[in-house]
Formats: C-alpha cells, sequence, structure tokens
C-alpha cells in the first residue's frame, strides 16, 4: 500500500507539472492569431511526451534490494520437457517460493528429463553421465526429483550425480511413491487428490443438481481410482444419487455425457484406456468427453482444469512448486526430512464457469480463478482514479482555456458581422446608385428580346414565312435571356446577404474584370472611358471575393464621381493590376477628375469624411477597413496629369 | 432617285440590341445599314438616299453635338431618331440639345419603334420635297441678269421704284422694265409672290444682317 501512495504522489506530480505544460501551450496558441503551428505542436509535444514518462515511472516497481548470506545450491530434476505447461509452472512456484521464503541466496539448477520422449534406459544412463560430469564441481545442497520417472532415476544415480546431497521428490502421487518404495531417509511432497472436497465444490456451485455421475476407463489404474471413489462417494452422496460409468469406448462415453442433463454433476477420474483397449492421456481423453458433455463436468487431477473440466480440490502446479519450495526451505533450515501433502484448493477455471452459467456468488472464498482476466479497474483501481482526476483537471483547465477563447472568438465574430453587415449596406447603397445603369444593361438584352419578337410576328404574317430566319431568331432571343437572367444573378451575387466571410484564393484580375463588368454601363452613361491594365498572369490573393470586389467598385465609383464633378475634357478611369513587388499583389484605381487637396489624402480614408452632396463618407473607409483585415494597405496620391490615384495592396498567395 | 426601300441608319454599339433592330427594320420592310459608333457612321454615310437614322446616345466616347454638326453638314436630309437607355432629364437635354427629331426610350414597345421610324421617313420626304422646290427656285433666281438680281432684291425689301432707281442709278422706266422681266423670269403674278421667294432662298436674313 506504501509503494502504491509513493508512486501515486510521484505520477500525480508529474501529472501536475504537464498539466502547467499544457496550459502554457494552450497560451501560446491563444496568443497567436494565426497559429504557428511547429512551435505550438514542439510545446505540446513536449507536454505530451512528460506525461507519458511520469506515467511509465509511476507505474514500474520499486528498487530491488538484495543481501547477503550464504549460498545454498539446489538442482532440480524435472521428469518432463521444459515446454510442457505444468513443468513450467512447476518451475514457476519452486522460483518464487524460494525467494520468498529464504533469506539466503539461492543457485537454482534445473535439468528435463523428458522422458515421455525418451524412455529407453541407455538415454537415462548417458543423461546420468552427463549431469555426473556437469556437477561434479557443484557443491549441491538439495537434489529435487518432480514426478516419478524424474524420482526413479535420481534413485538410481544419486551416487553420481549428488552423493552429499539431500534428496526430495514432488509431483507424484502417494501410489506412484509407493511402487517406487524410497528410502526412508527422503522427504518430498505428495500430490494429494481429494474426490469428497472436487465434488463437495461441484454441489456448491450447482445447488440445483440432481445426481452425480462418474467416469472412468479400463485401465488397472482407472479401475483403481473407480473402487477409491465407489468408497469414498458410495451410491448416494449428500442425497444426490452417484452412477458408475466404466466399460465403454471414449467415443460412446462422450456420446453419454452429452446426453446428461445440466442438473447432472459429471466427475471424471482417470481414463488411461478405454473398453476398446486403445490408450489415452487422460487429460486428453477428460477434454473430449468435457466438451461433448450437457454437464458441467468436474476432476481430481490438476491437468484437468484447463482442459475442459469446471474445476477440482486440487493442487495448482504453481501450488505443487511453492509446496516444494517450502520443503526445500524447511530442508535449508535443518529440520528432518518428511513427507508432506500438497495444499489443495478449490480451482475453478473461470472460461468453463462461464461456459455453464454459473453464479459466482456461489465460488467458496478461498478459490483459486484459472484464466480469470481481472478487470482493467482491479488491477490498477488507484492509478486510474489518480489519472482520472488528473484528466479531469486537465479538461477543465483546457475547457476553461477554450471558454475564454471562444469569448474572444465572438468577440472577434461580433466584429467581423459588423463589417460584413456594413459592406452589405455599402454593397446596396451602390447598387442603388447604379440602378440606372444597371436598369439600362438589362434594357439591352430585353428590348432586344422585344424586337426580335416582333420580327418573328411580322414573319410569321407573311405568306411565306422564312422558318431558318424564325430559328435565327429564336437562337438570339434565347442568348439575350440568358444575358438578362446573368446580369440578375450578378447582381443578386453582389446583394447576397451572407453570415459569414468566404475566404478563397482569388485572382484579383478576376475580381476587378467582374467589378469592371457591374461598373461598365454607368461608366458608358458617363461617357468615360475605361481601361484596365493587367499583367497577362493571374494575381492569387486570399480574400473574400464579394469583399474585394466592393473595395474596387467603391474606389471607381468615387473615381466616377471626381469625374463628373470636374467635367475635363479627358474623361478616364484608368485601372492597373501588377505584382508590386515579391509577394505583394498592387491595384491601383486613377481618374482625370478633380482630385484630392494634398492636405486631405490621408482624412479621405476616414469614416464620414465626404466632399460630395449625396455621399455618406463610408465607401473609403468600408474599403480600408476590408482591405486591411486581409493584412493589405491602402492609401491615395494626386495624379500628375490631374486627378486622383488610390492604391492598395494585398499580401499574395503562393501559386502551388 | 433611287426606287429602293428607304433606309433605316442603326447606331448602337450593343451588339445583340443592333442586331434585332436591323432584323426588324428589314422585316418591316426597310433597308437597314448598322454602325457600331458614330464615328463608324460618319465614315460610311451615304448622303443621298432617303432613310432616317437611330442613334443610341449612350455610347463610350458619343458626343452628341458634335455628331449633330456633322451630320447636318455630311446628310442635312436625314431626320436622327435618338434611343436611350435612360428616361432621365439629363439625357434627355442632351438629346435635345443634339437636335434630337424624335426621342425614344429603349423600352418602348416594338410598334413605337417602327412608328416613329415611319414619322421620320414622312421627315424625310417632306424635307427633300422642300429641299427640291428651294433647289427649283434656287435655279429660278440663278436665270436673273446681275442687275435684275439686285433690283429683285431691293424689290423684296419693299424699296419703291423711285428709290431702287436711285440706288442703282438709272430712270425709274428701267427699274419697271427689269420688275416686268424679274416677274416673268421667277414667274411670279405679284410683288407678294416675289418677296415669299426671297424670303425662302434666305435673301431676306443676310439683308438684314446686312443692314445692322
Amino acid at each position: 500500500m506504501a509503494s502504491v501512495a509513493g508512486r501515486s504522489f510521484l505520477l500525480f506530480m508529474i501529472l501536475l507539472w504537464s498539466l502547467l505544460q499544457m496550459e502554457s501551450a494552450w497560451r501560446k496558441i491563444d496568443r497567436c492569431c494565426t497559429p504557428r503551428r511547429s512551435s505550438v505542436k514542439s510545446h505540446l509535444t513536449e507536454a505530451v511526451m512528460a506525461w507519458v514518462c511520469g506515467l511509465m515511472l509511476a507505474l514500474s516497481g520499486g528498487w530491488a534490494s538484495a543481501d547477503e548470506a550464504r549460498t545454498h545450491r539446489v538442482l532440480i530434476i524435472y521428469q518432463d520437457s521444459s515446454t510442457l505447461p505444468s513443468a513450467m509452472e512447476i518451475a514457476h512456484g519452486v522460483s518464487r517460493g524460494l525467494g520468498e521464503l529464504t533469506s539466503t541466496n539461492t543457485e537454482l539448477y534445473t535439468e528435463f528429463l523428458d522422458s515421455a520422449h525418451f524412455p529407453e534406459p541407455t538415454y537415462f544412463h548417458r543423461m546420468a553421465d552427463m549431469m555426473a560430469v556437469k556437477y561434479e564441481n557443484v557443491p549441491l545442497d538439495v537434489v529435487v526429483a518432480l514426478g516419478p520417472e524424474a524420482l526413479r532415476f535420481l534413485l538410481q544415480n544419486r551416487d553420481r550425480i549428488a552423493q552429499s546431497a539431500s534428496v526430495m521428490f514432488g509431483d507424484i502421487s502417494a501410489r506412484s511413491l509407493e511402487r517406487l518404495a524410497p528410502p526412508e531417509n527422503i522427504g518430498g511432497v505428495i500430490t494429494a487428490y481429494d474426490i469428497n472436497r472436487t465434488v463437495d465444490l461441484a454441489i456448491a456451485l450447482q445447488p440445483a443438481a440432481t445426481d452425480i455421475v462418474v467416469i472412468s476407463g479400463s485401465a488397472e489404474f482407472d479401475r483403481y481410482w473407480r473402487e477409491s471413489a465407489r468408497q469414498k462417494l458410495g451410491s448416494q452422496y449428500r442425497g444426490l444419487t452417484v452412477d458408475y460409468l466404466s466399460g465403454l469406448s471414449l467415443e460412446s462415453f462422450a456420446a453419454s455425457a452429452s446426453e446428461l442433463s445440466p442438473q447432472t454433476i459429471l466427475l471424471i477420474l482417470t481414463i488411461f484406456e478405454d473398453a476398446d483397449g486403445r490408450k489415452y492421456r487422460p487429460r486428453e481423453a477428460v477434454a473430449r468427453i468435457a466438451a461433448a458433455a450437457g454437464a458441467p463436468s468436474y476432476g481430481v487431477h490438476g491437468t484437468y482444469v484447463g482442459s475442459g473440466v469446471v474445476g477440482g480440490y486440487i493442487a495448482t502446479y504453481q501450488s505443487i512448486g511453492e509446496d516444494i519450495a517450502q520443503a526445500v526451505a524447511k530442508q535449508f533450515s535443518g529440520a528432518a526430512p518428511g513427507i508432506v501433502h500438497t495444499s489443495n484448493r478449490f480451482v475453478v477455471d473461470w472460461r468453463q464457469f462461464q461456459r455453464w452459467r454459473l453464479d459466482a456468488n456461489l465460488l467458496p472464498a478461498n478459490v483459486v480463478l484459472l484464466n480469470y482476466t481481472p478487470s482493467v479497474w482491479q488491477q490498477y483501481r488507484w492509478e486510474i482514479i489518480l489519472i482520472g482526476a488528473a484528466l479531469v483537471a486537465q479538461s477543465l483547465a483546457i475547457a476553461g482555456l477554450l471558454y475564454e477563447r471562444r469569448g474572444r472568438r465572438a468577440a472577434e465574430k461580433v466584429a467581423g458581422h459588423r463589417l460584413l453587415e456594413l459592406v452589405h449596406m455599402n454593397q446596396s447603397a451602390t447598387a442603388g446608385a447604379l440602378s440606372a445603369s444597371i436598369a439600362h444593361e438589362l434594357n439591352q438584352p430585353l428590348g432586344a428580346i422585344r424586337n426580335n419578337t416582333r420580327a418573328a410576328e411580322l414573319v410569321l404574317q407573311s405568306e411565306n414565312p422564312d422558318l431558318e430566319l424564325i430559328r435565327q431568331i429564336l437562337v438570339d432571343i434565347r442568348d439575350d435571356d440568358q444575358r438578362a437572367s446573368d446580369i440578375i444573378a450578378g447582381l443578386r451575387e453582389m446583394l447576397k446577404k451572407r453570415s459569414d466571410v468566404e475566404w478563397q484564393k482569388l485572382d484579383v484580375n478576376d475580381v476587378v474584370a467582374s467589378a469592371l463588368q457591374i461598373l461598365h454601363s454607368e461608366a458608358d452613361r458617363q461617357r468615360v472611358e475605361v481601361d484596365f491594365d493587367r499583367p497577362p498572369h493571374q494575381l492569387p490573393v486570399r480574400a473574400d471575393r464579394v469583399h474585394l470586389q466592393q473595395v474596387i467598385l467603391n474606389l471607381a465609383t468615387n473615381a466616377l464621381d471626381a469625374i463628373r464633378e470636374a467635367s475635363p475634357t479627358e474623361r478616364k478611369l484608368m485601372l492597373k493590376t501588377e505584382l508590386t513587388e515579391p509577394g505583394k499583389v498592387g491595384v491601383s484605381i486613377a481618374d482625370t477628375g478633380v482630385g484630392i487637396p494634398k492636405e486631405k489624402l490621408t482624412s479621405v480614408f476616414e469614416t464620414f469624411y465626404t466632399t460630395k452632396t449625396g455621399g455618406t463618407g463610408l465607401g473609403l473607409s468600408i474599403a480600408r477597413a476590408v482591405v486591411e483585415s486581409y493584412g493589405g494597405k491602402i492609401w491615395a496620391e494626386n495624379r500628375p496629369g490631374g486627378g486622383a490615384i488610390v492604391r492598395f495592396i494585398l499580401p499574395a498567395v503562393q501559386n502551388s | 432617285m433611287s426606287s429602293a426601300a428607304p433606309i433605316v441608319h442603326i447606331v448602337d454599339d450593343d451588339e445583340s440590341f443592333r442586331h434585332s433592330l436591323e432584323r426588324l427594320v428589314a422585316v418591316s420592310g426597310y433597308r437597314s445599314a448598322s454602325y457600331a459608333s458614330g464615328a463608324a457612321l460618319l465614315a460610311s454615310l451615304p448622303a443621298t438616299e432617303p432613310g432616317c437614322i437611330l442613334l443610341d446616345l449612350n455610347m463610350p466616347g458619343l458626343n452628341g453635338l458634335e455628331l449633330q454638326e456633322r451630320l447636318a453638314e455630311a446628310a442635312p436630309l436625314l431626320p436622327v431618331v435618338f434611343l436611350t437607355g435612360y428616361g432621365d432629364v439629363s439625357t434627355t437635354v442632351r438629346a435635345m440639345k443634339a437636335g434630337a427629331d424624335d426621342f425614344l426610350e429603349k423600352s418602348a414597345s416594338s410598334n413605337e419603334l417602327m412608328d416613329a421610324i415611319e414619322r421620320a421617313m414622312l421627315r424625310y420626304q417632306a424635307r427633300a420635297a422642300e429641299h427640291m422646290r428651294i433647289a427649283a427656285l434656287r435655279t429660278l433666281v440663278a436665270s436673273l441678269t446681275e442687275r435684275e438680281s439686285t433690283v429683285f432684291d431691293l424689290m423684296a425689301r419693299g424699296k419703291r421704284n423711285k428709290q431702287i432707281a436711285f440706288a442703282i442709278g438709272t430712270t425709274e422706266r428701267t427699274v419697271k422694265a427689269h420688275r416686268h422681266s424679274i416677274m416673268e423670269k421667277l414667274g411670279a403674278h405679284s410683288l407678294a409672290e416675289a418677296v415669299s421667294i426671297a424670303e425662302r432662298l434666305g435673301m431676306l436674313d443676310d439683308a438684314v444682317s446686312r443692314n445692322k
């Protein structure tokens, strides 16, 4: 608990620090109008990395300590191959048990006989030779034989391998031990099998059970087990009838098992051989029966759990290993060698438990669950709570900052809307001022349509109507109609009330051309010659089309007004677009009008400054507001030959 | 004089409108000629054929007054019908100043337009006929001798024979003989008729200014 608290504190401090980092990163984002991505990114990365480091540090364990003492040397000889899961589990249990129980240094040596694959006596003999050489200079204290074959091997070769060491055994049944008849002075752990308590577990898990079926094979060993069960359970156990099923082939066992109801308790003993004389490894036979069974099955052997049975009162391989470790530790402490039984437990395979939908509340208190994956919550509760708290705190901080930012955005947006509305009003005013010429503009195609229609009527009234002429007339009418609707569409586009600025990449030449399209008829009316000087290449900028067009319209209508006021002989409106310097697009609008008094060159852009009787004094100030909102600059000059020039520049966009 | 249909000269910078006018005029039985600008009209105006001019007043670079002066020189008989897209005061004033014979908005119906063209054509005929009559009178006046011409001038101004005789340094009798010859040559039956001829030829205006 103490280590958890320490870890948690460290974790909390690191999270707090990373939180501050993030906060400062956010502040930086906040400060930049246009976020400078790279620097912000590096700050964020820094913060996240710190956070992750903290997490890892906090989750990793404490510091290992070591103490010095006398060294004990233990050799463990396994009967099976090192890759067999049971051997691995025992080995794990042994090393864990030794690690926990002894304060001394223990050197652990292991040998795996793999007797199932190599049963030949010559092999064992050679193996003994090899081990004799191998451990010649290792003063072994204890040699442990795990499994009957290992014990047999050790008893036969004890003198050659470890003359002075004490011998112990483990992973062996009482019956096997009896057969090997070991000398009196060796101790070890006998694996205990408990039929009664296994059935007790089954009854506890299946309170509604009605009967018990006990399956056993036809080998001599199997029969021994059946008799043992008969003695312990009888024909009636705790009110449940007990049936014994034996003398069948494995297929018949599986078939019979599949017909059982879920209210039955199926106890599988051992099946080394079936009625057909086929031999099996009991675990594999059990797996087949359990898979087919219609009732939950149980077994007394550790190997069965994990092969398809729900569980039993058994010794797990790890606990066997731990028991052996305990016996070895006892030996170290100088106690007399003794024989103990494994400390069995209720073991349940969680997968099978779930397969039969058994009630978890019925599990015994000290049950060992195999294949049980605890939820993340159970494993890392404190860490989760702390990380969660830190995340919540972080989220709150971020939310706060976002809220603040949103407030600023909202204010900016309101300002943007004001400008938008102003520009819209300005557009409406421009449209009003241009209405006469727009009407004229519309009258052209409409008049043409009228004339064409009348002409068509006259053609049709003639004796021999010229249908080809009619066709041409219709084509012209269609074209003129298109032209009229284009004019209206353009006007509508200009007057469209918009709620947002549409940033887009534009060619300034196009925008000037479209503004002139709107204006040309008014210029004609005032008999002003329009000259547009543009480079052949594009001049891309990023802005709102309607805004930019309005700027040009404002400047050009001002110019027209100035020409009208002056009534000069030369009536010219001169527009020019160019790349004034790298990265700057320039637009200039010059006229042959009255010009601007020198001292007024800057004040003309002020709001409500006007010299015209009908002027609002907004045109130039709106133009300036728009140009500046796109990062540009606008100013006025006088033309050497008379008249004024208004110029503005906008940042160019790189052509990609 | 050509027997072909009269020509409507269309001057408009808007191509489709110009084209539709040409077509309407053509199916209405006129010949048409179209020009994109006033300058183009002046450059290729055939002065002798009957017709009229339809002129869009709202063209870039068009100076109505100047065009009017040039037209009066080049084709004094052709009536000008002005077309405009605007019905506002300033445009109307401009058209009047430019000597509009008729003034139409572009939004006028095709019938109104054709009526205006028809009126213009009638006006052309009237002008042409007047022009012919004056030309005939001029021929008659040109047939007078120099002395007769002087006597006619003084006569038209209401001078008595005695005064005329004094002015040209001759006798009243000689003046009487001149008068008789003049009346015969001009085909006038009374003094009033002779004076009217002099007036129509504009001889009296000169005299007034000369006297002042």
